[in-house]
C-alpha cells in the first residue's frame, strides 16, 4: 500500500487544511484529481469537505488502492472552470500536466502555513514562494510578507456573498438615485444632437456599430473618445458593453460572472445587470474586504494553464487520443510498446528522470516515447507547436508538411499555437535549446542554412543535432505537457527496422 | 473531373448599388451570412440571376470580396458568438492590417459593407481598427484623427464628464 498525495493546492500553492482552515474554511473544500495503476486513467473527485488534510489519506486508503494525485481548492478548481469556459477541463490532460513538473520542499520550517511539497510549475505561485533563479528550479516560502500579502493568500478566490450583497443594495438603491441612473446617458441625451448631413464618416455609424467599437477600448480611451465626440457621446451603453469591461484582458476580466451568468454557467441573478456589477468592482477594488486580491491572483495563475488545457483539448479532439502522436515505442511508463531501435541519434534533452519512482523534483520525466520516418523529398515547410507557459515557452511537437499534401505528426500539436518554417529541401537536423524541464526553443537545419529560431533560447543549453547526411528519422520523448528529448538519425543501415514499423503512422494525415 | 454544369454552380453573380455585376466564386460570396441566405432560400439551384446588393458600391464590393476570397478557408463563425467576444482583444493579424490600411472613408464604407453583409469576422476586423486608432488618444488626439469639429459648450463637456465618472479611479 502507497500513497502520494500533494497536501497543497497545485493551482494556488497554499495548503488543504491545517490550522489556516479554522479561520479559512473555503482551504479545506477540496477536489483531488487522482490515478490508480493506469496513470492514464485519472479521475477527479466530487467536493471533498474534510476536517483537516491527516483525514484525506484516511479517505483515499479506504478504497484499499495504490493512489496517486493532487489536491485542487474547490475554489482555485471553479475559477479554472471559468478561464477555460467554454471548453470543459479534460481531466486526462489536467492529470498529465500534473504529472509532468516535480514537487519541490520548500522551506518548511521557516513556513507560517505551508506544511507540505509544492508542485513546481516553474513559477513563485505569485509572490508566496521565491525561486532560487529566473526558472524557479527550487522554490522557497518567501520572507517578510506583508499582511496584504498574506491576506491575499488566506483569502478565497471566489466571492464569499458579500461582494453579491453590494450588488443587491446598489440595484436597490438606483431608482431613488438620480446621479446613478440606470442609464447613464440620461443627461447626455438632453445635449442637442447637432451633427450636421455631411458630419465626418466616424460619426455617421449606426448606434450599435459605436458600441462595438467603445466595446473594445479600455475604459479611460472610451471617456476620452465620448468627450471627443458627440455621436459617441450619445451613444447608449447596454449590457453588451458593461460585460466587455469583463472580458478576458479586460479591466475586470479577472471576474468573469457576468459573462457565464449570460452564458448560463452561473445561475446567480445578481450578475445578471453587468453595469451594477461593474460600479460595484469599481469601487471594492480597493478594498481588503473583499476577494478582489485573492480572485485576481489564482486567476493570473491559472489563465496560463487554462490555454494550454483548451489548446491541449483540441489535439486530443483531433487526434482521438490525449497522447502524443508519432509511432508509438516503449518508456518506463508504457513499457508494453515495441522496444527501442538499434540506430544511432543525435540527441539533445531536458534533466530526465527515468524512474517510475514517485515522487520526482526537478527536471523532467519521458513519460511517452515517439519516432517517425521522413520520405526521401524535401520537407516542404516544419510546424512547431509552442505553448506559452509562466514566462517561458515549451515546444510541444512538429509537423513535418510535404508536397502533395502530405503531413506527419511528431508530439502534441497545437492548433493555432504553431508556427510554419519554410523548408522546401532535405533536412538535416535541429538546433535544441533545452532546460531543466524540456525542449524550449529549437530552429530547422538544412544542409547549409539554419531557420529562424522559434520559442525561448535566452539561459538554455543549445545542442547542434546535425545528421552527417540527411536527417530520416525523428524521435522525441514527451512528458504530459512539453518535448523532453528530441533526436535525429541518418543511420540508414538499420533504417529499415524503423521504417517498416513506423509506416501507418507515418501517412497520418 | 467536376462537370461543366458543377462547376456553374460555383459561382455566382453580385450586382452592386451603382449597377455593376461582378462574378464570384460561390465559396468566396458566402463568406457573407446575407448572400448565404439568399442562395439557400433560392434552393440551391444554380441561377444566372445576379443578387442585388443595392448598399454596397462596386470599388467597396471588390475590396470586400479581396478580404473574402482570402479568407475563404477560415472556420466558419462559431454560433455561439458570446464565447467569442468573451475573448475580446484588438490584436489583428498581420495580413488584415495591411488590408486596413485604407483611407478613413474605405474603412467605414467597409465596416458598414460588412454589417449589411453579415460578414462578422471582417466587422471585428473594421471595429478593431478603429478602436486601435482611439486607444491611448486624448479627446483633441481623438478628433484630430477623425477630422471632429469640437462643437461643445463648455457645459455640455462639463456634463460629459460628470456622466463619465463611473469610469473614474476613486
Amino acid at each position: 500500500m502507497a500513497l502520494d498525495i500533494t497536501l497543497v493546492c497545485s493551482i494556488c500553492g497554499m495548503p488543504t487544511g491545517g490550522s489556516l482552515a479554522d479561520h479559512n474554511p473555503w482551504v479545506r473544500d477540496l477536489r483531488a484529481v487522482l490515478y490508480g495503476d493506469d496513470w492514464l486513467q485519472a479521475t477527479i473527485s466530487e467536493n471533498l469537505v474534510l476536517n483537516a488534510s491527516e483525514q484525506i489519506h484516511e479517505f483515499l486508503l479506504s478504497g484499499g488502492h495504490y493512489i496517486s494525485g493532487s489536491l485542487i481548492h474547490n475554489k482555485c478548481y471553479e475559477v479554472l472552470e471559468f478561464a477555460c469556459h467554454p471548453t470543459p477541463i479534460n481531466v486526462q490532460i489536467l492529470n498529465l500536466f500534473l504529472q509532468s513538473f516535480g514537487l519541490a520542499i520548500p522551506n518548511l520550517v521557516d513556513s507560517i502555513f505551508i506544511t507540505s511539497s509544492v508542485l513546481n510549475w516553474g513559477h513563485g505561485y505569485a509572490g508566496l514562494y521565491q525561486g532560487s533563479d529566473t526558472q524557479f528550479r527550487r522554490l522557497k516560502v518567501s520572507h517578510n510578507l506583508s499582511p496584504t500579502q498574506i491576506r491575499t493568500f488566506v483569502d478565497s478566490p471566489c466571492s464569499d456573498g458579500e461582494f453579491e450583497s453590494r450588488i443587491i443594495r446598489l440595484s436597490a438603491e438606483e431608482p431613488t438615485n438620480p446621479r446613478k441612473s440606470e442609464n447613464t446617458n440620461k443627461y447626455i441625451h438632453t445635449i442637442s444632437d447637432s451633427r450636421e448631413e455631411s458630419c465626418p464618416v466616424l460619426e455617421t455609424l449606426p448606434e450599435e456599430l459605436l458600441e462595438m467599437i467603445l466595446s473594445l477600448l479600455p475604459t479611460e480611451d472610451v471617456v476620452h473618445a465620448r468627450i471627443a465626440s458627440r455621436a459617441l457621446a450619445l451613444c447608449h451603453l447596454s449590457q453588451n458593453f458593461w460585460r466587455s469591461r469583463f472580458a478576458v484582458g479586460a479591466e475586470f476580466g479577472y471576474i468573469p460572472e457576468p459573462w457565464l451568468y449570460k452564458e448560463k454557467l452561473i445561475q446567480d441573478r445578481r450578475y445578471a445587470d453587468a453595469q451594477v456589477v461593474y460600479r460595484v468592482a469599481k469601487s471594492d477594488r480597493r478594498s481588503l474586504s473583499f476577494f478582489f486580491n485573492s480572485r485576481r491572483r489564482v486567476w493570473d495563475l491559472v489563465q496560463p494553464l487554462a490555454n494550454a488545457l483548451t489548446s491541449f483539448s483540441r489535439h486530443a479532439e483531433t487526434w482521438g487520443s490525449v497522447e502524443p502522436r508519432g509511432h508509438r515505442m516503449a518508456s518506463l511508463w508504457q513499457p508494453r510498446l515495441e522496444k527501442e531501435d538499434k540506430m544511432t541519434w543525435v540527441y539533445a534533452h531536458g534533466d530526465l528522470h527515468e524512474s517510475r519512482e514517485e515522487p520526482f523534483h526537478e527536471g523532467c520525466r519521458p513519460l511517452f516515447k515517439r519516432s517517425i520516418s521522413l520520405p526521401s523529398q524535401p520537407v516542404a515547410a516544419i510546424g512547431v507547436s509552442m505553448l506559452p507557459f509562466h514566462g517561458t515557452t515549451y515546444i510541444t511537437g512538429l509537423r513535418f508538411f510535404f508536397d502533395g499534401g502530405r503531413v506527419i505528426p511528431l508530439g502534441y500539436i497545437l492548433y493555432g499555437r504553431e508556427i510554419k518554417l519554410d523548408i522546401q529541401e532535405r533536412l538535416h537536423g535541429f538546433t535544441a535549446y533545452t532546460g531543466d524541464r524540456g525542449v524550449h526553443g529549437l530552429s530547422v537545419l538544412t544542409n547549409d542554412l539554419a531557420s529562424d529560431v522559434v520559442g525561448d533560447i535566452v539561459g538554455f543549453t543549445q545542442t547542434c543535432l546535425k545528421s552527417k547526411k540527411v536527417t530520416r528519422a525523428v524521435k522525441a520523448c514527451f512528458d504530459g505537457m512539453k518535448m523532453v528529448w528530441l533526436g535525429v538519425t541518418d543511420d540508414v543501415a538499420t533504417m529499415q527496422v524503423v521504417a517498416s514499423s513506423v509506416g501507418t503512422d507515418g501517412k497520418v494525415d | 473531373m467536376a462537370s461543366a454544369s458543377t462547376d456553374a454552380a460555383k459561382v455566382i453573380k453580385v450586382t452592386t448599388s451603382d449597377g455593376i455585376d461582378i462574378t464570384v466564386d460561390r465559396q468566396v460570396a458566402e463568406r457573407s451570412i446575407l448572400i448565404k441566405n439568399l442562395l439557400e432560400d433560392l434552393g440551391g439551384e444554380s441561377t444566372d440571376e445576379p443578387i442585388p446588393i443595392p448598399n454596397v458600391n462596386e470599388a467597396v464590393m471588390k475590396k470586400v470580396l479581396e478580404w473574402c476570397e482570402h479568407h475563404k478557408a477560415d472556420p466558419p463563425a462559431s454560433q455561439d458568438d458570446d464565447s467569442d467576444s468573451r475573448k475580446k482583444s484588438t490584436d489583428i493579424e498581420e495580413w488584415d492590417q495591411k488590408f486596413m490600411q485604407v483611407d478613413q472613408e474605405m474603412l467605414f464604407e467597409i465596416i458598414l459593407a460588412a454589417n449589411y453583409l453579415d460578414i462578422k469576422a471582417l466587422l471585428d476586423v473594421g471595429c478593431k481598427t478603429v478602436a486601435n486608432m482611439i486607444k491611448g488618444k486624448s479627446p483633441d488626439e481623438i478628433r484630430k484623427t477623425f477630422n471632429i469639429q469640437n462643437d461643445f459648450t463648455p457645459e455640455e463637456e462639463d456634463q460629459i464628464r460628470r456622466e463619465n465618472e463611473w469610469a473614474e479611479d476613486r
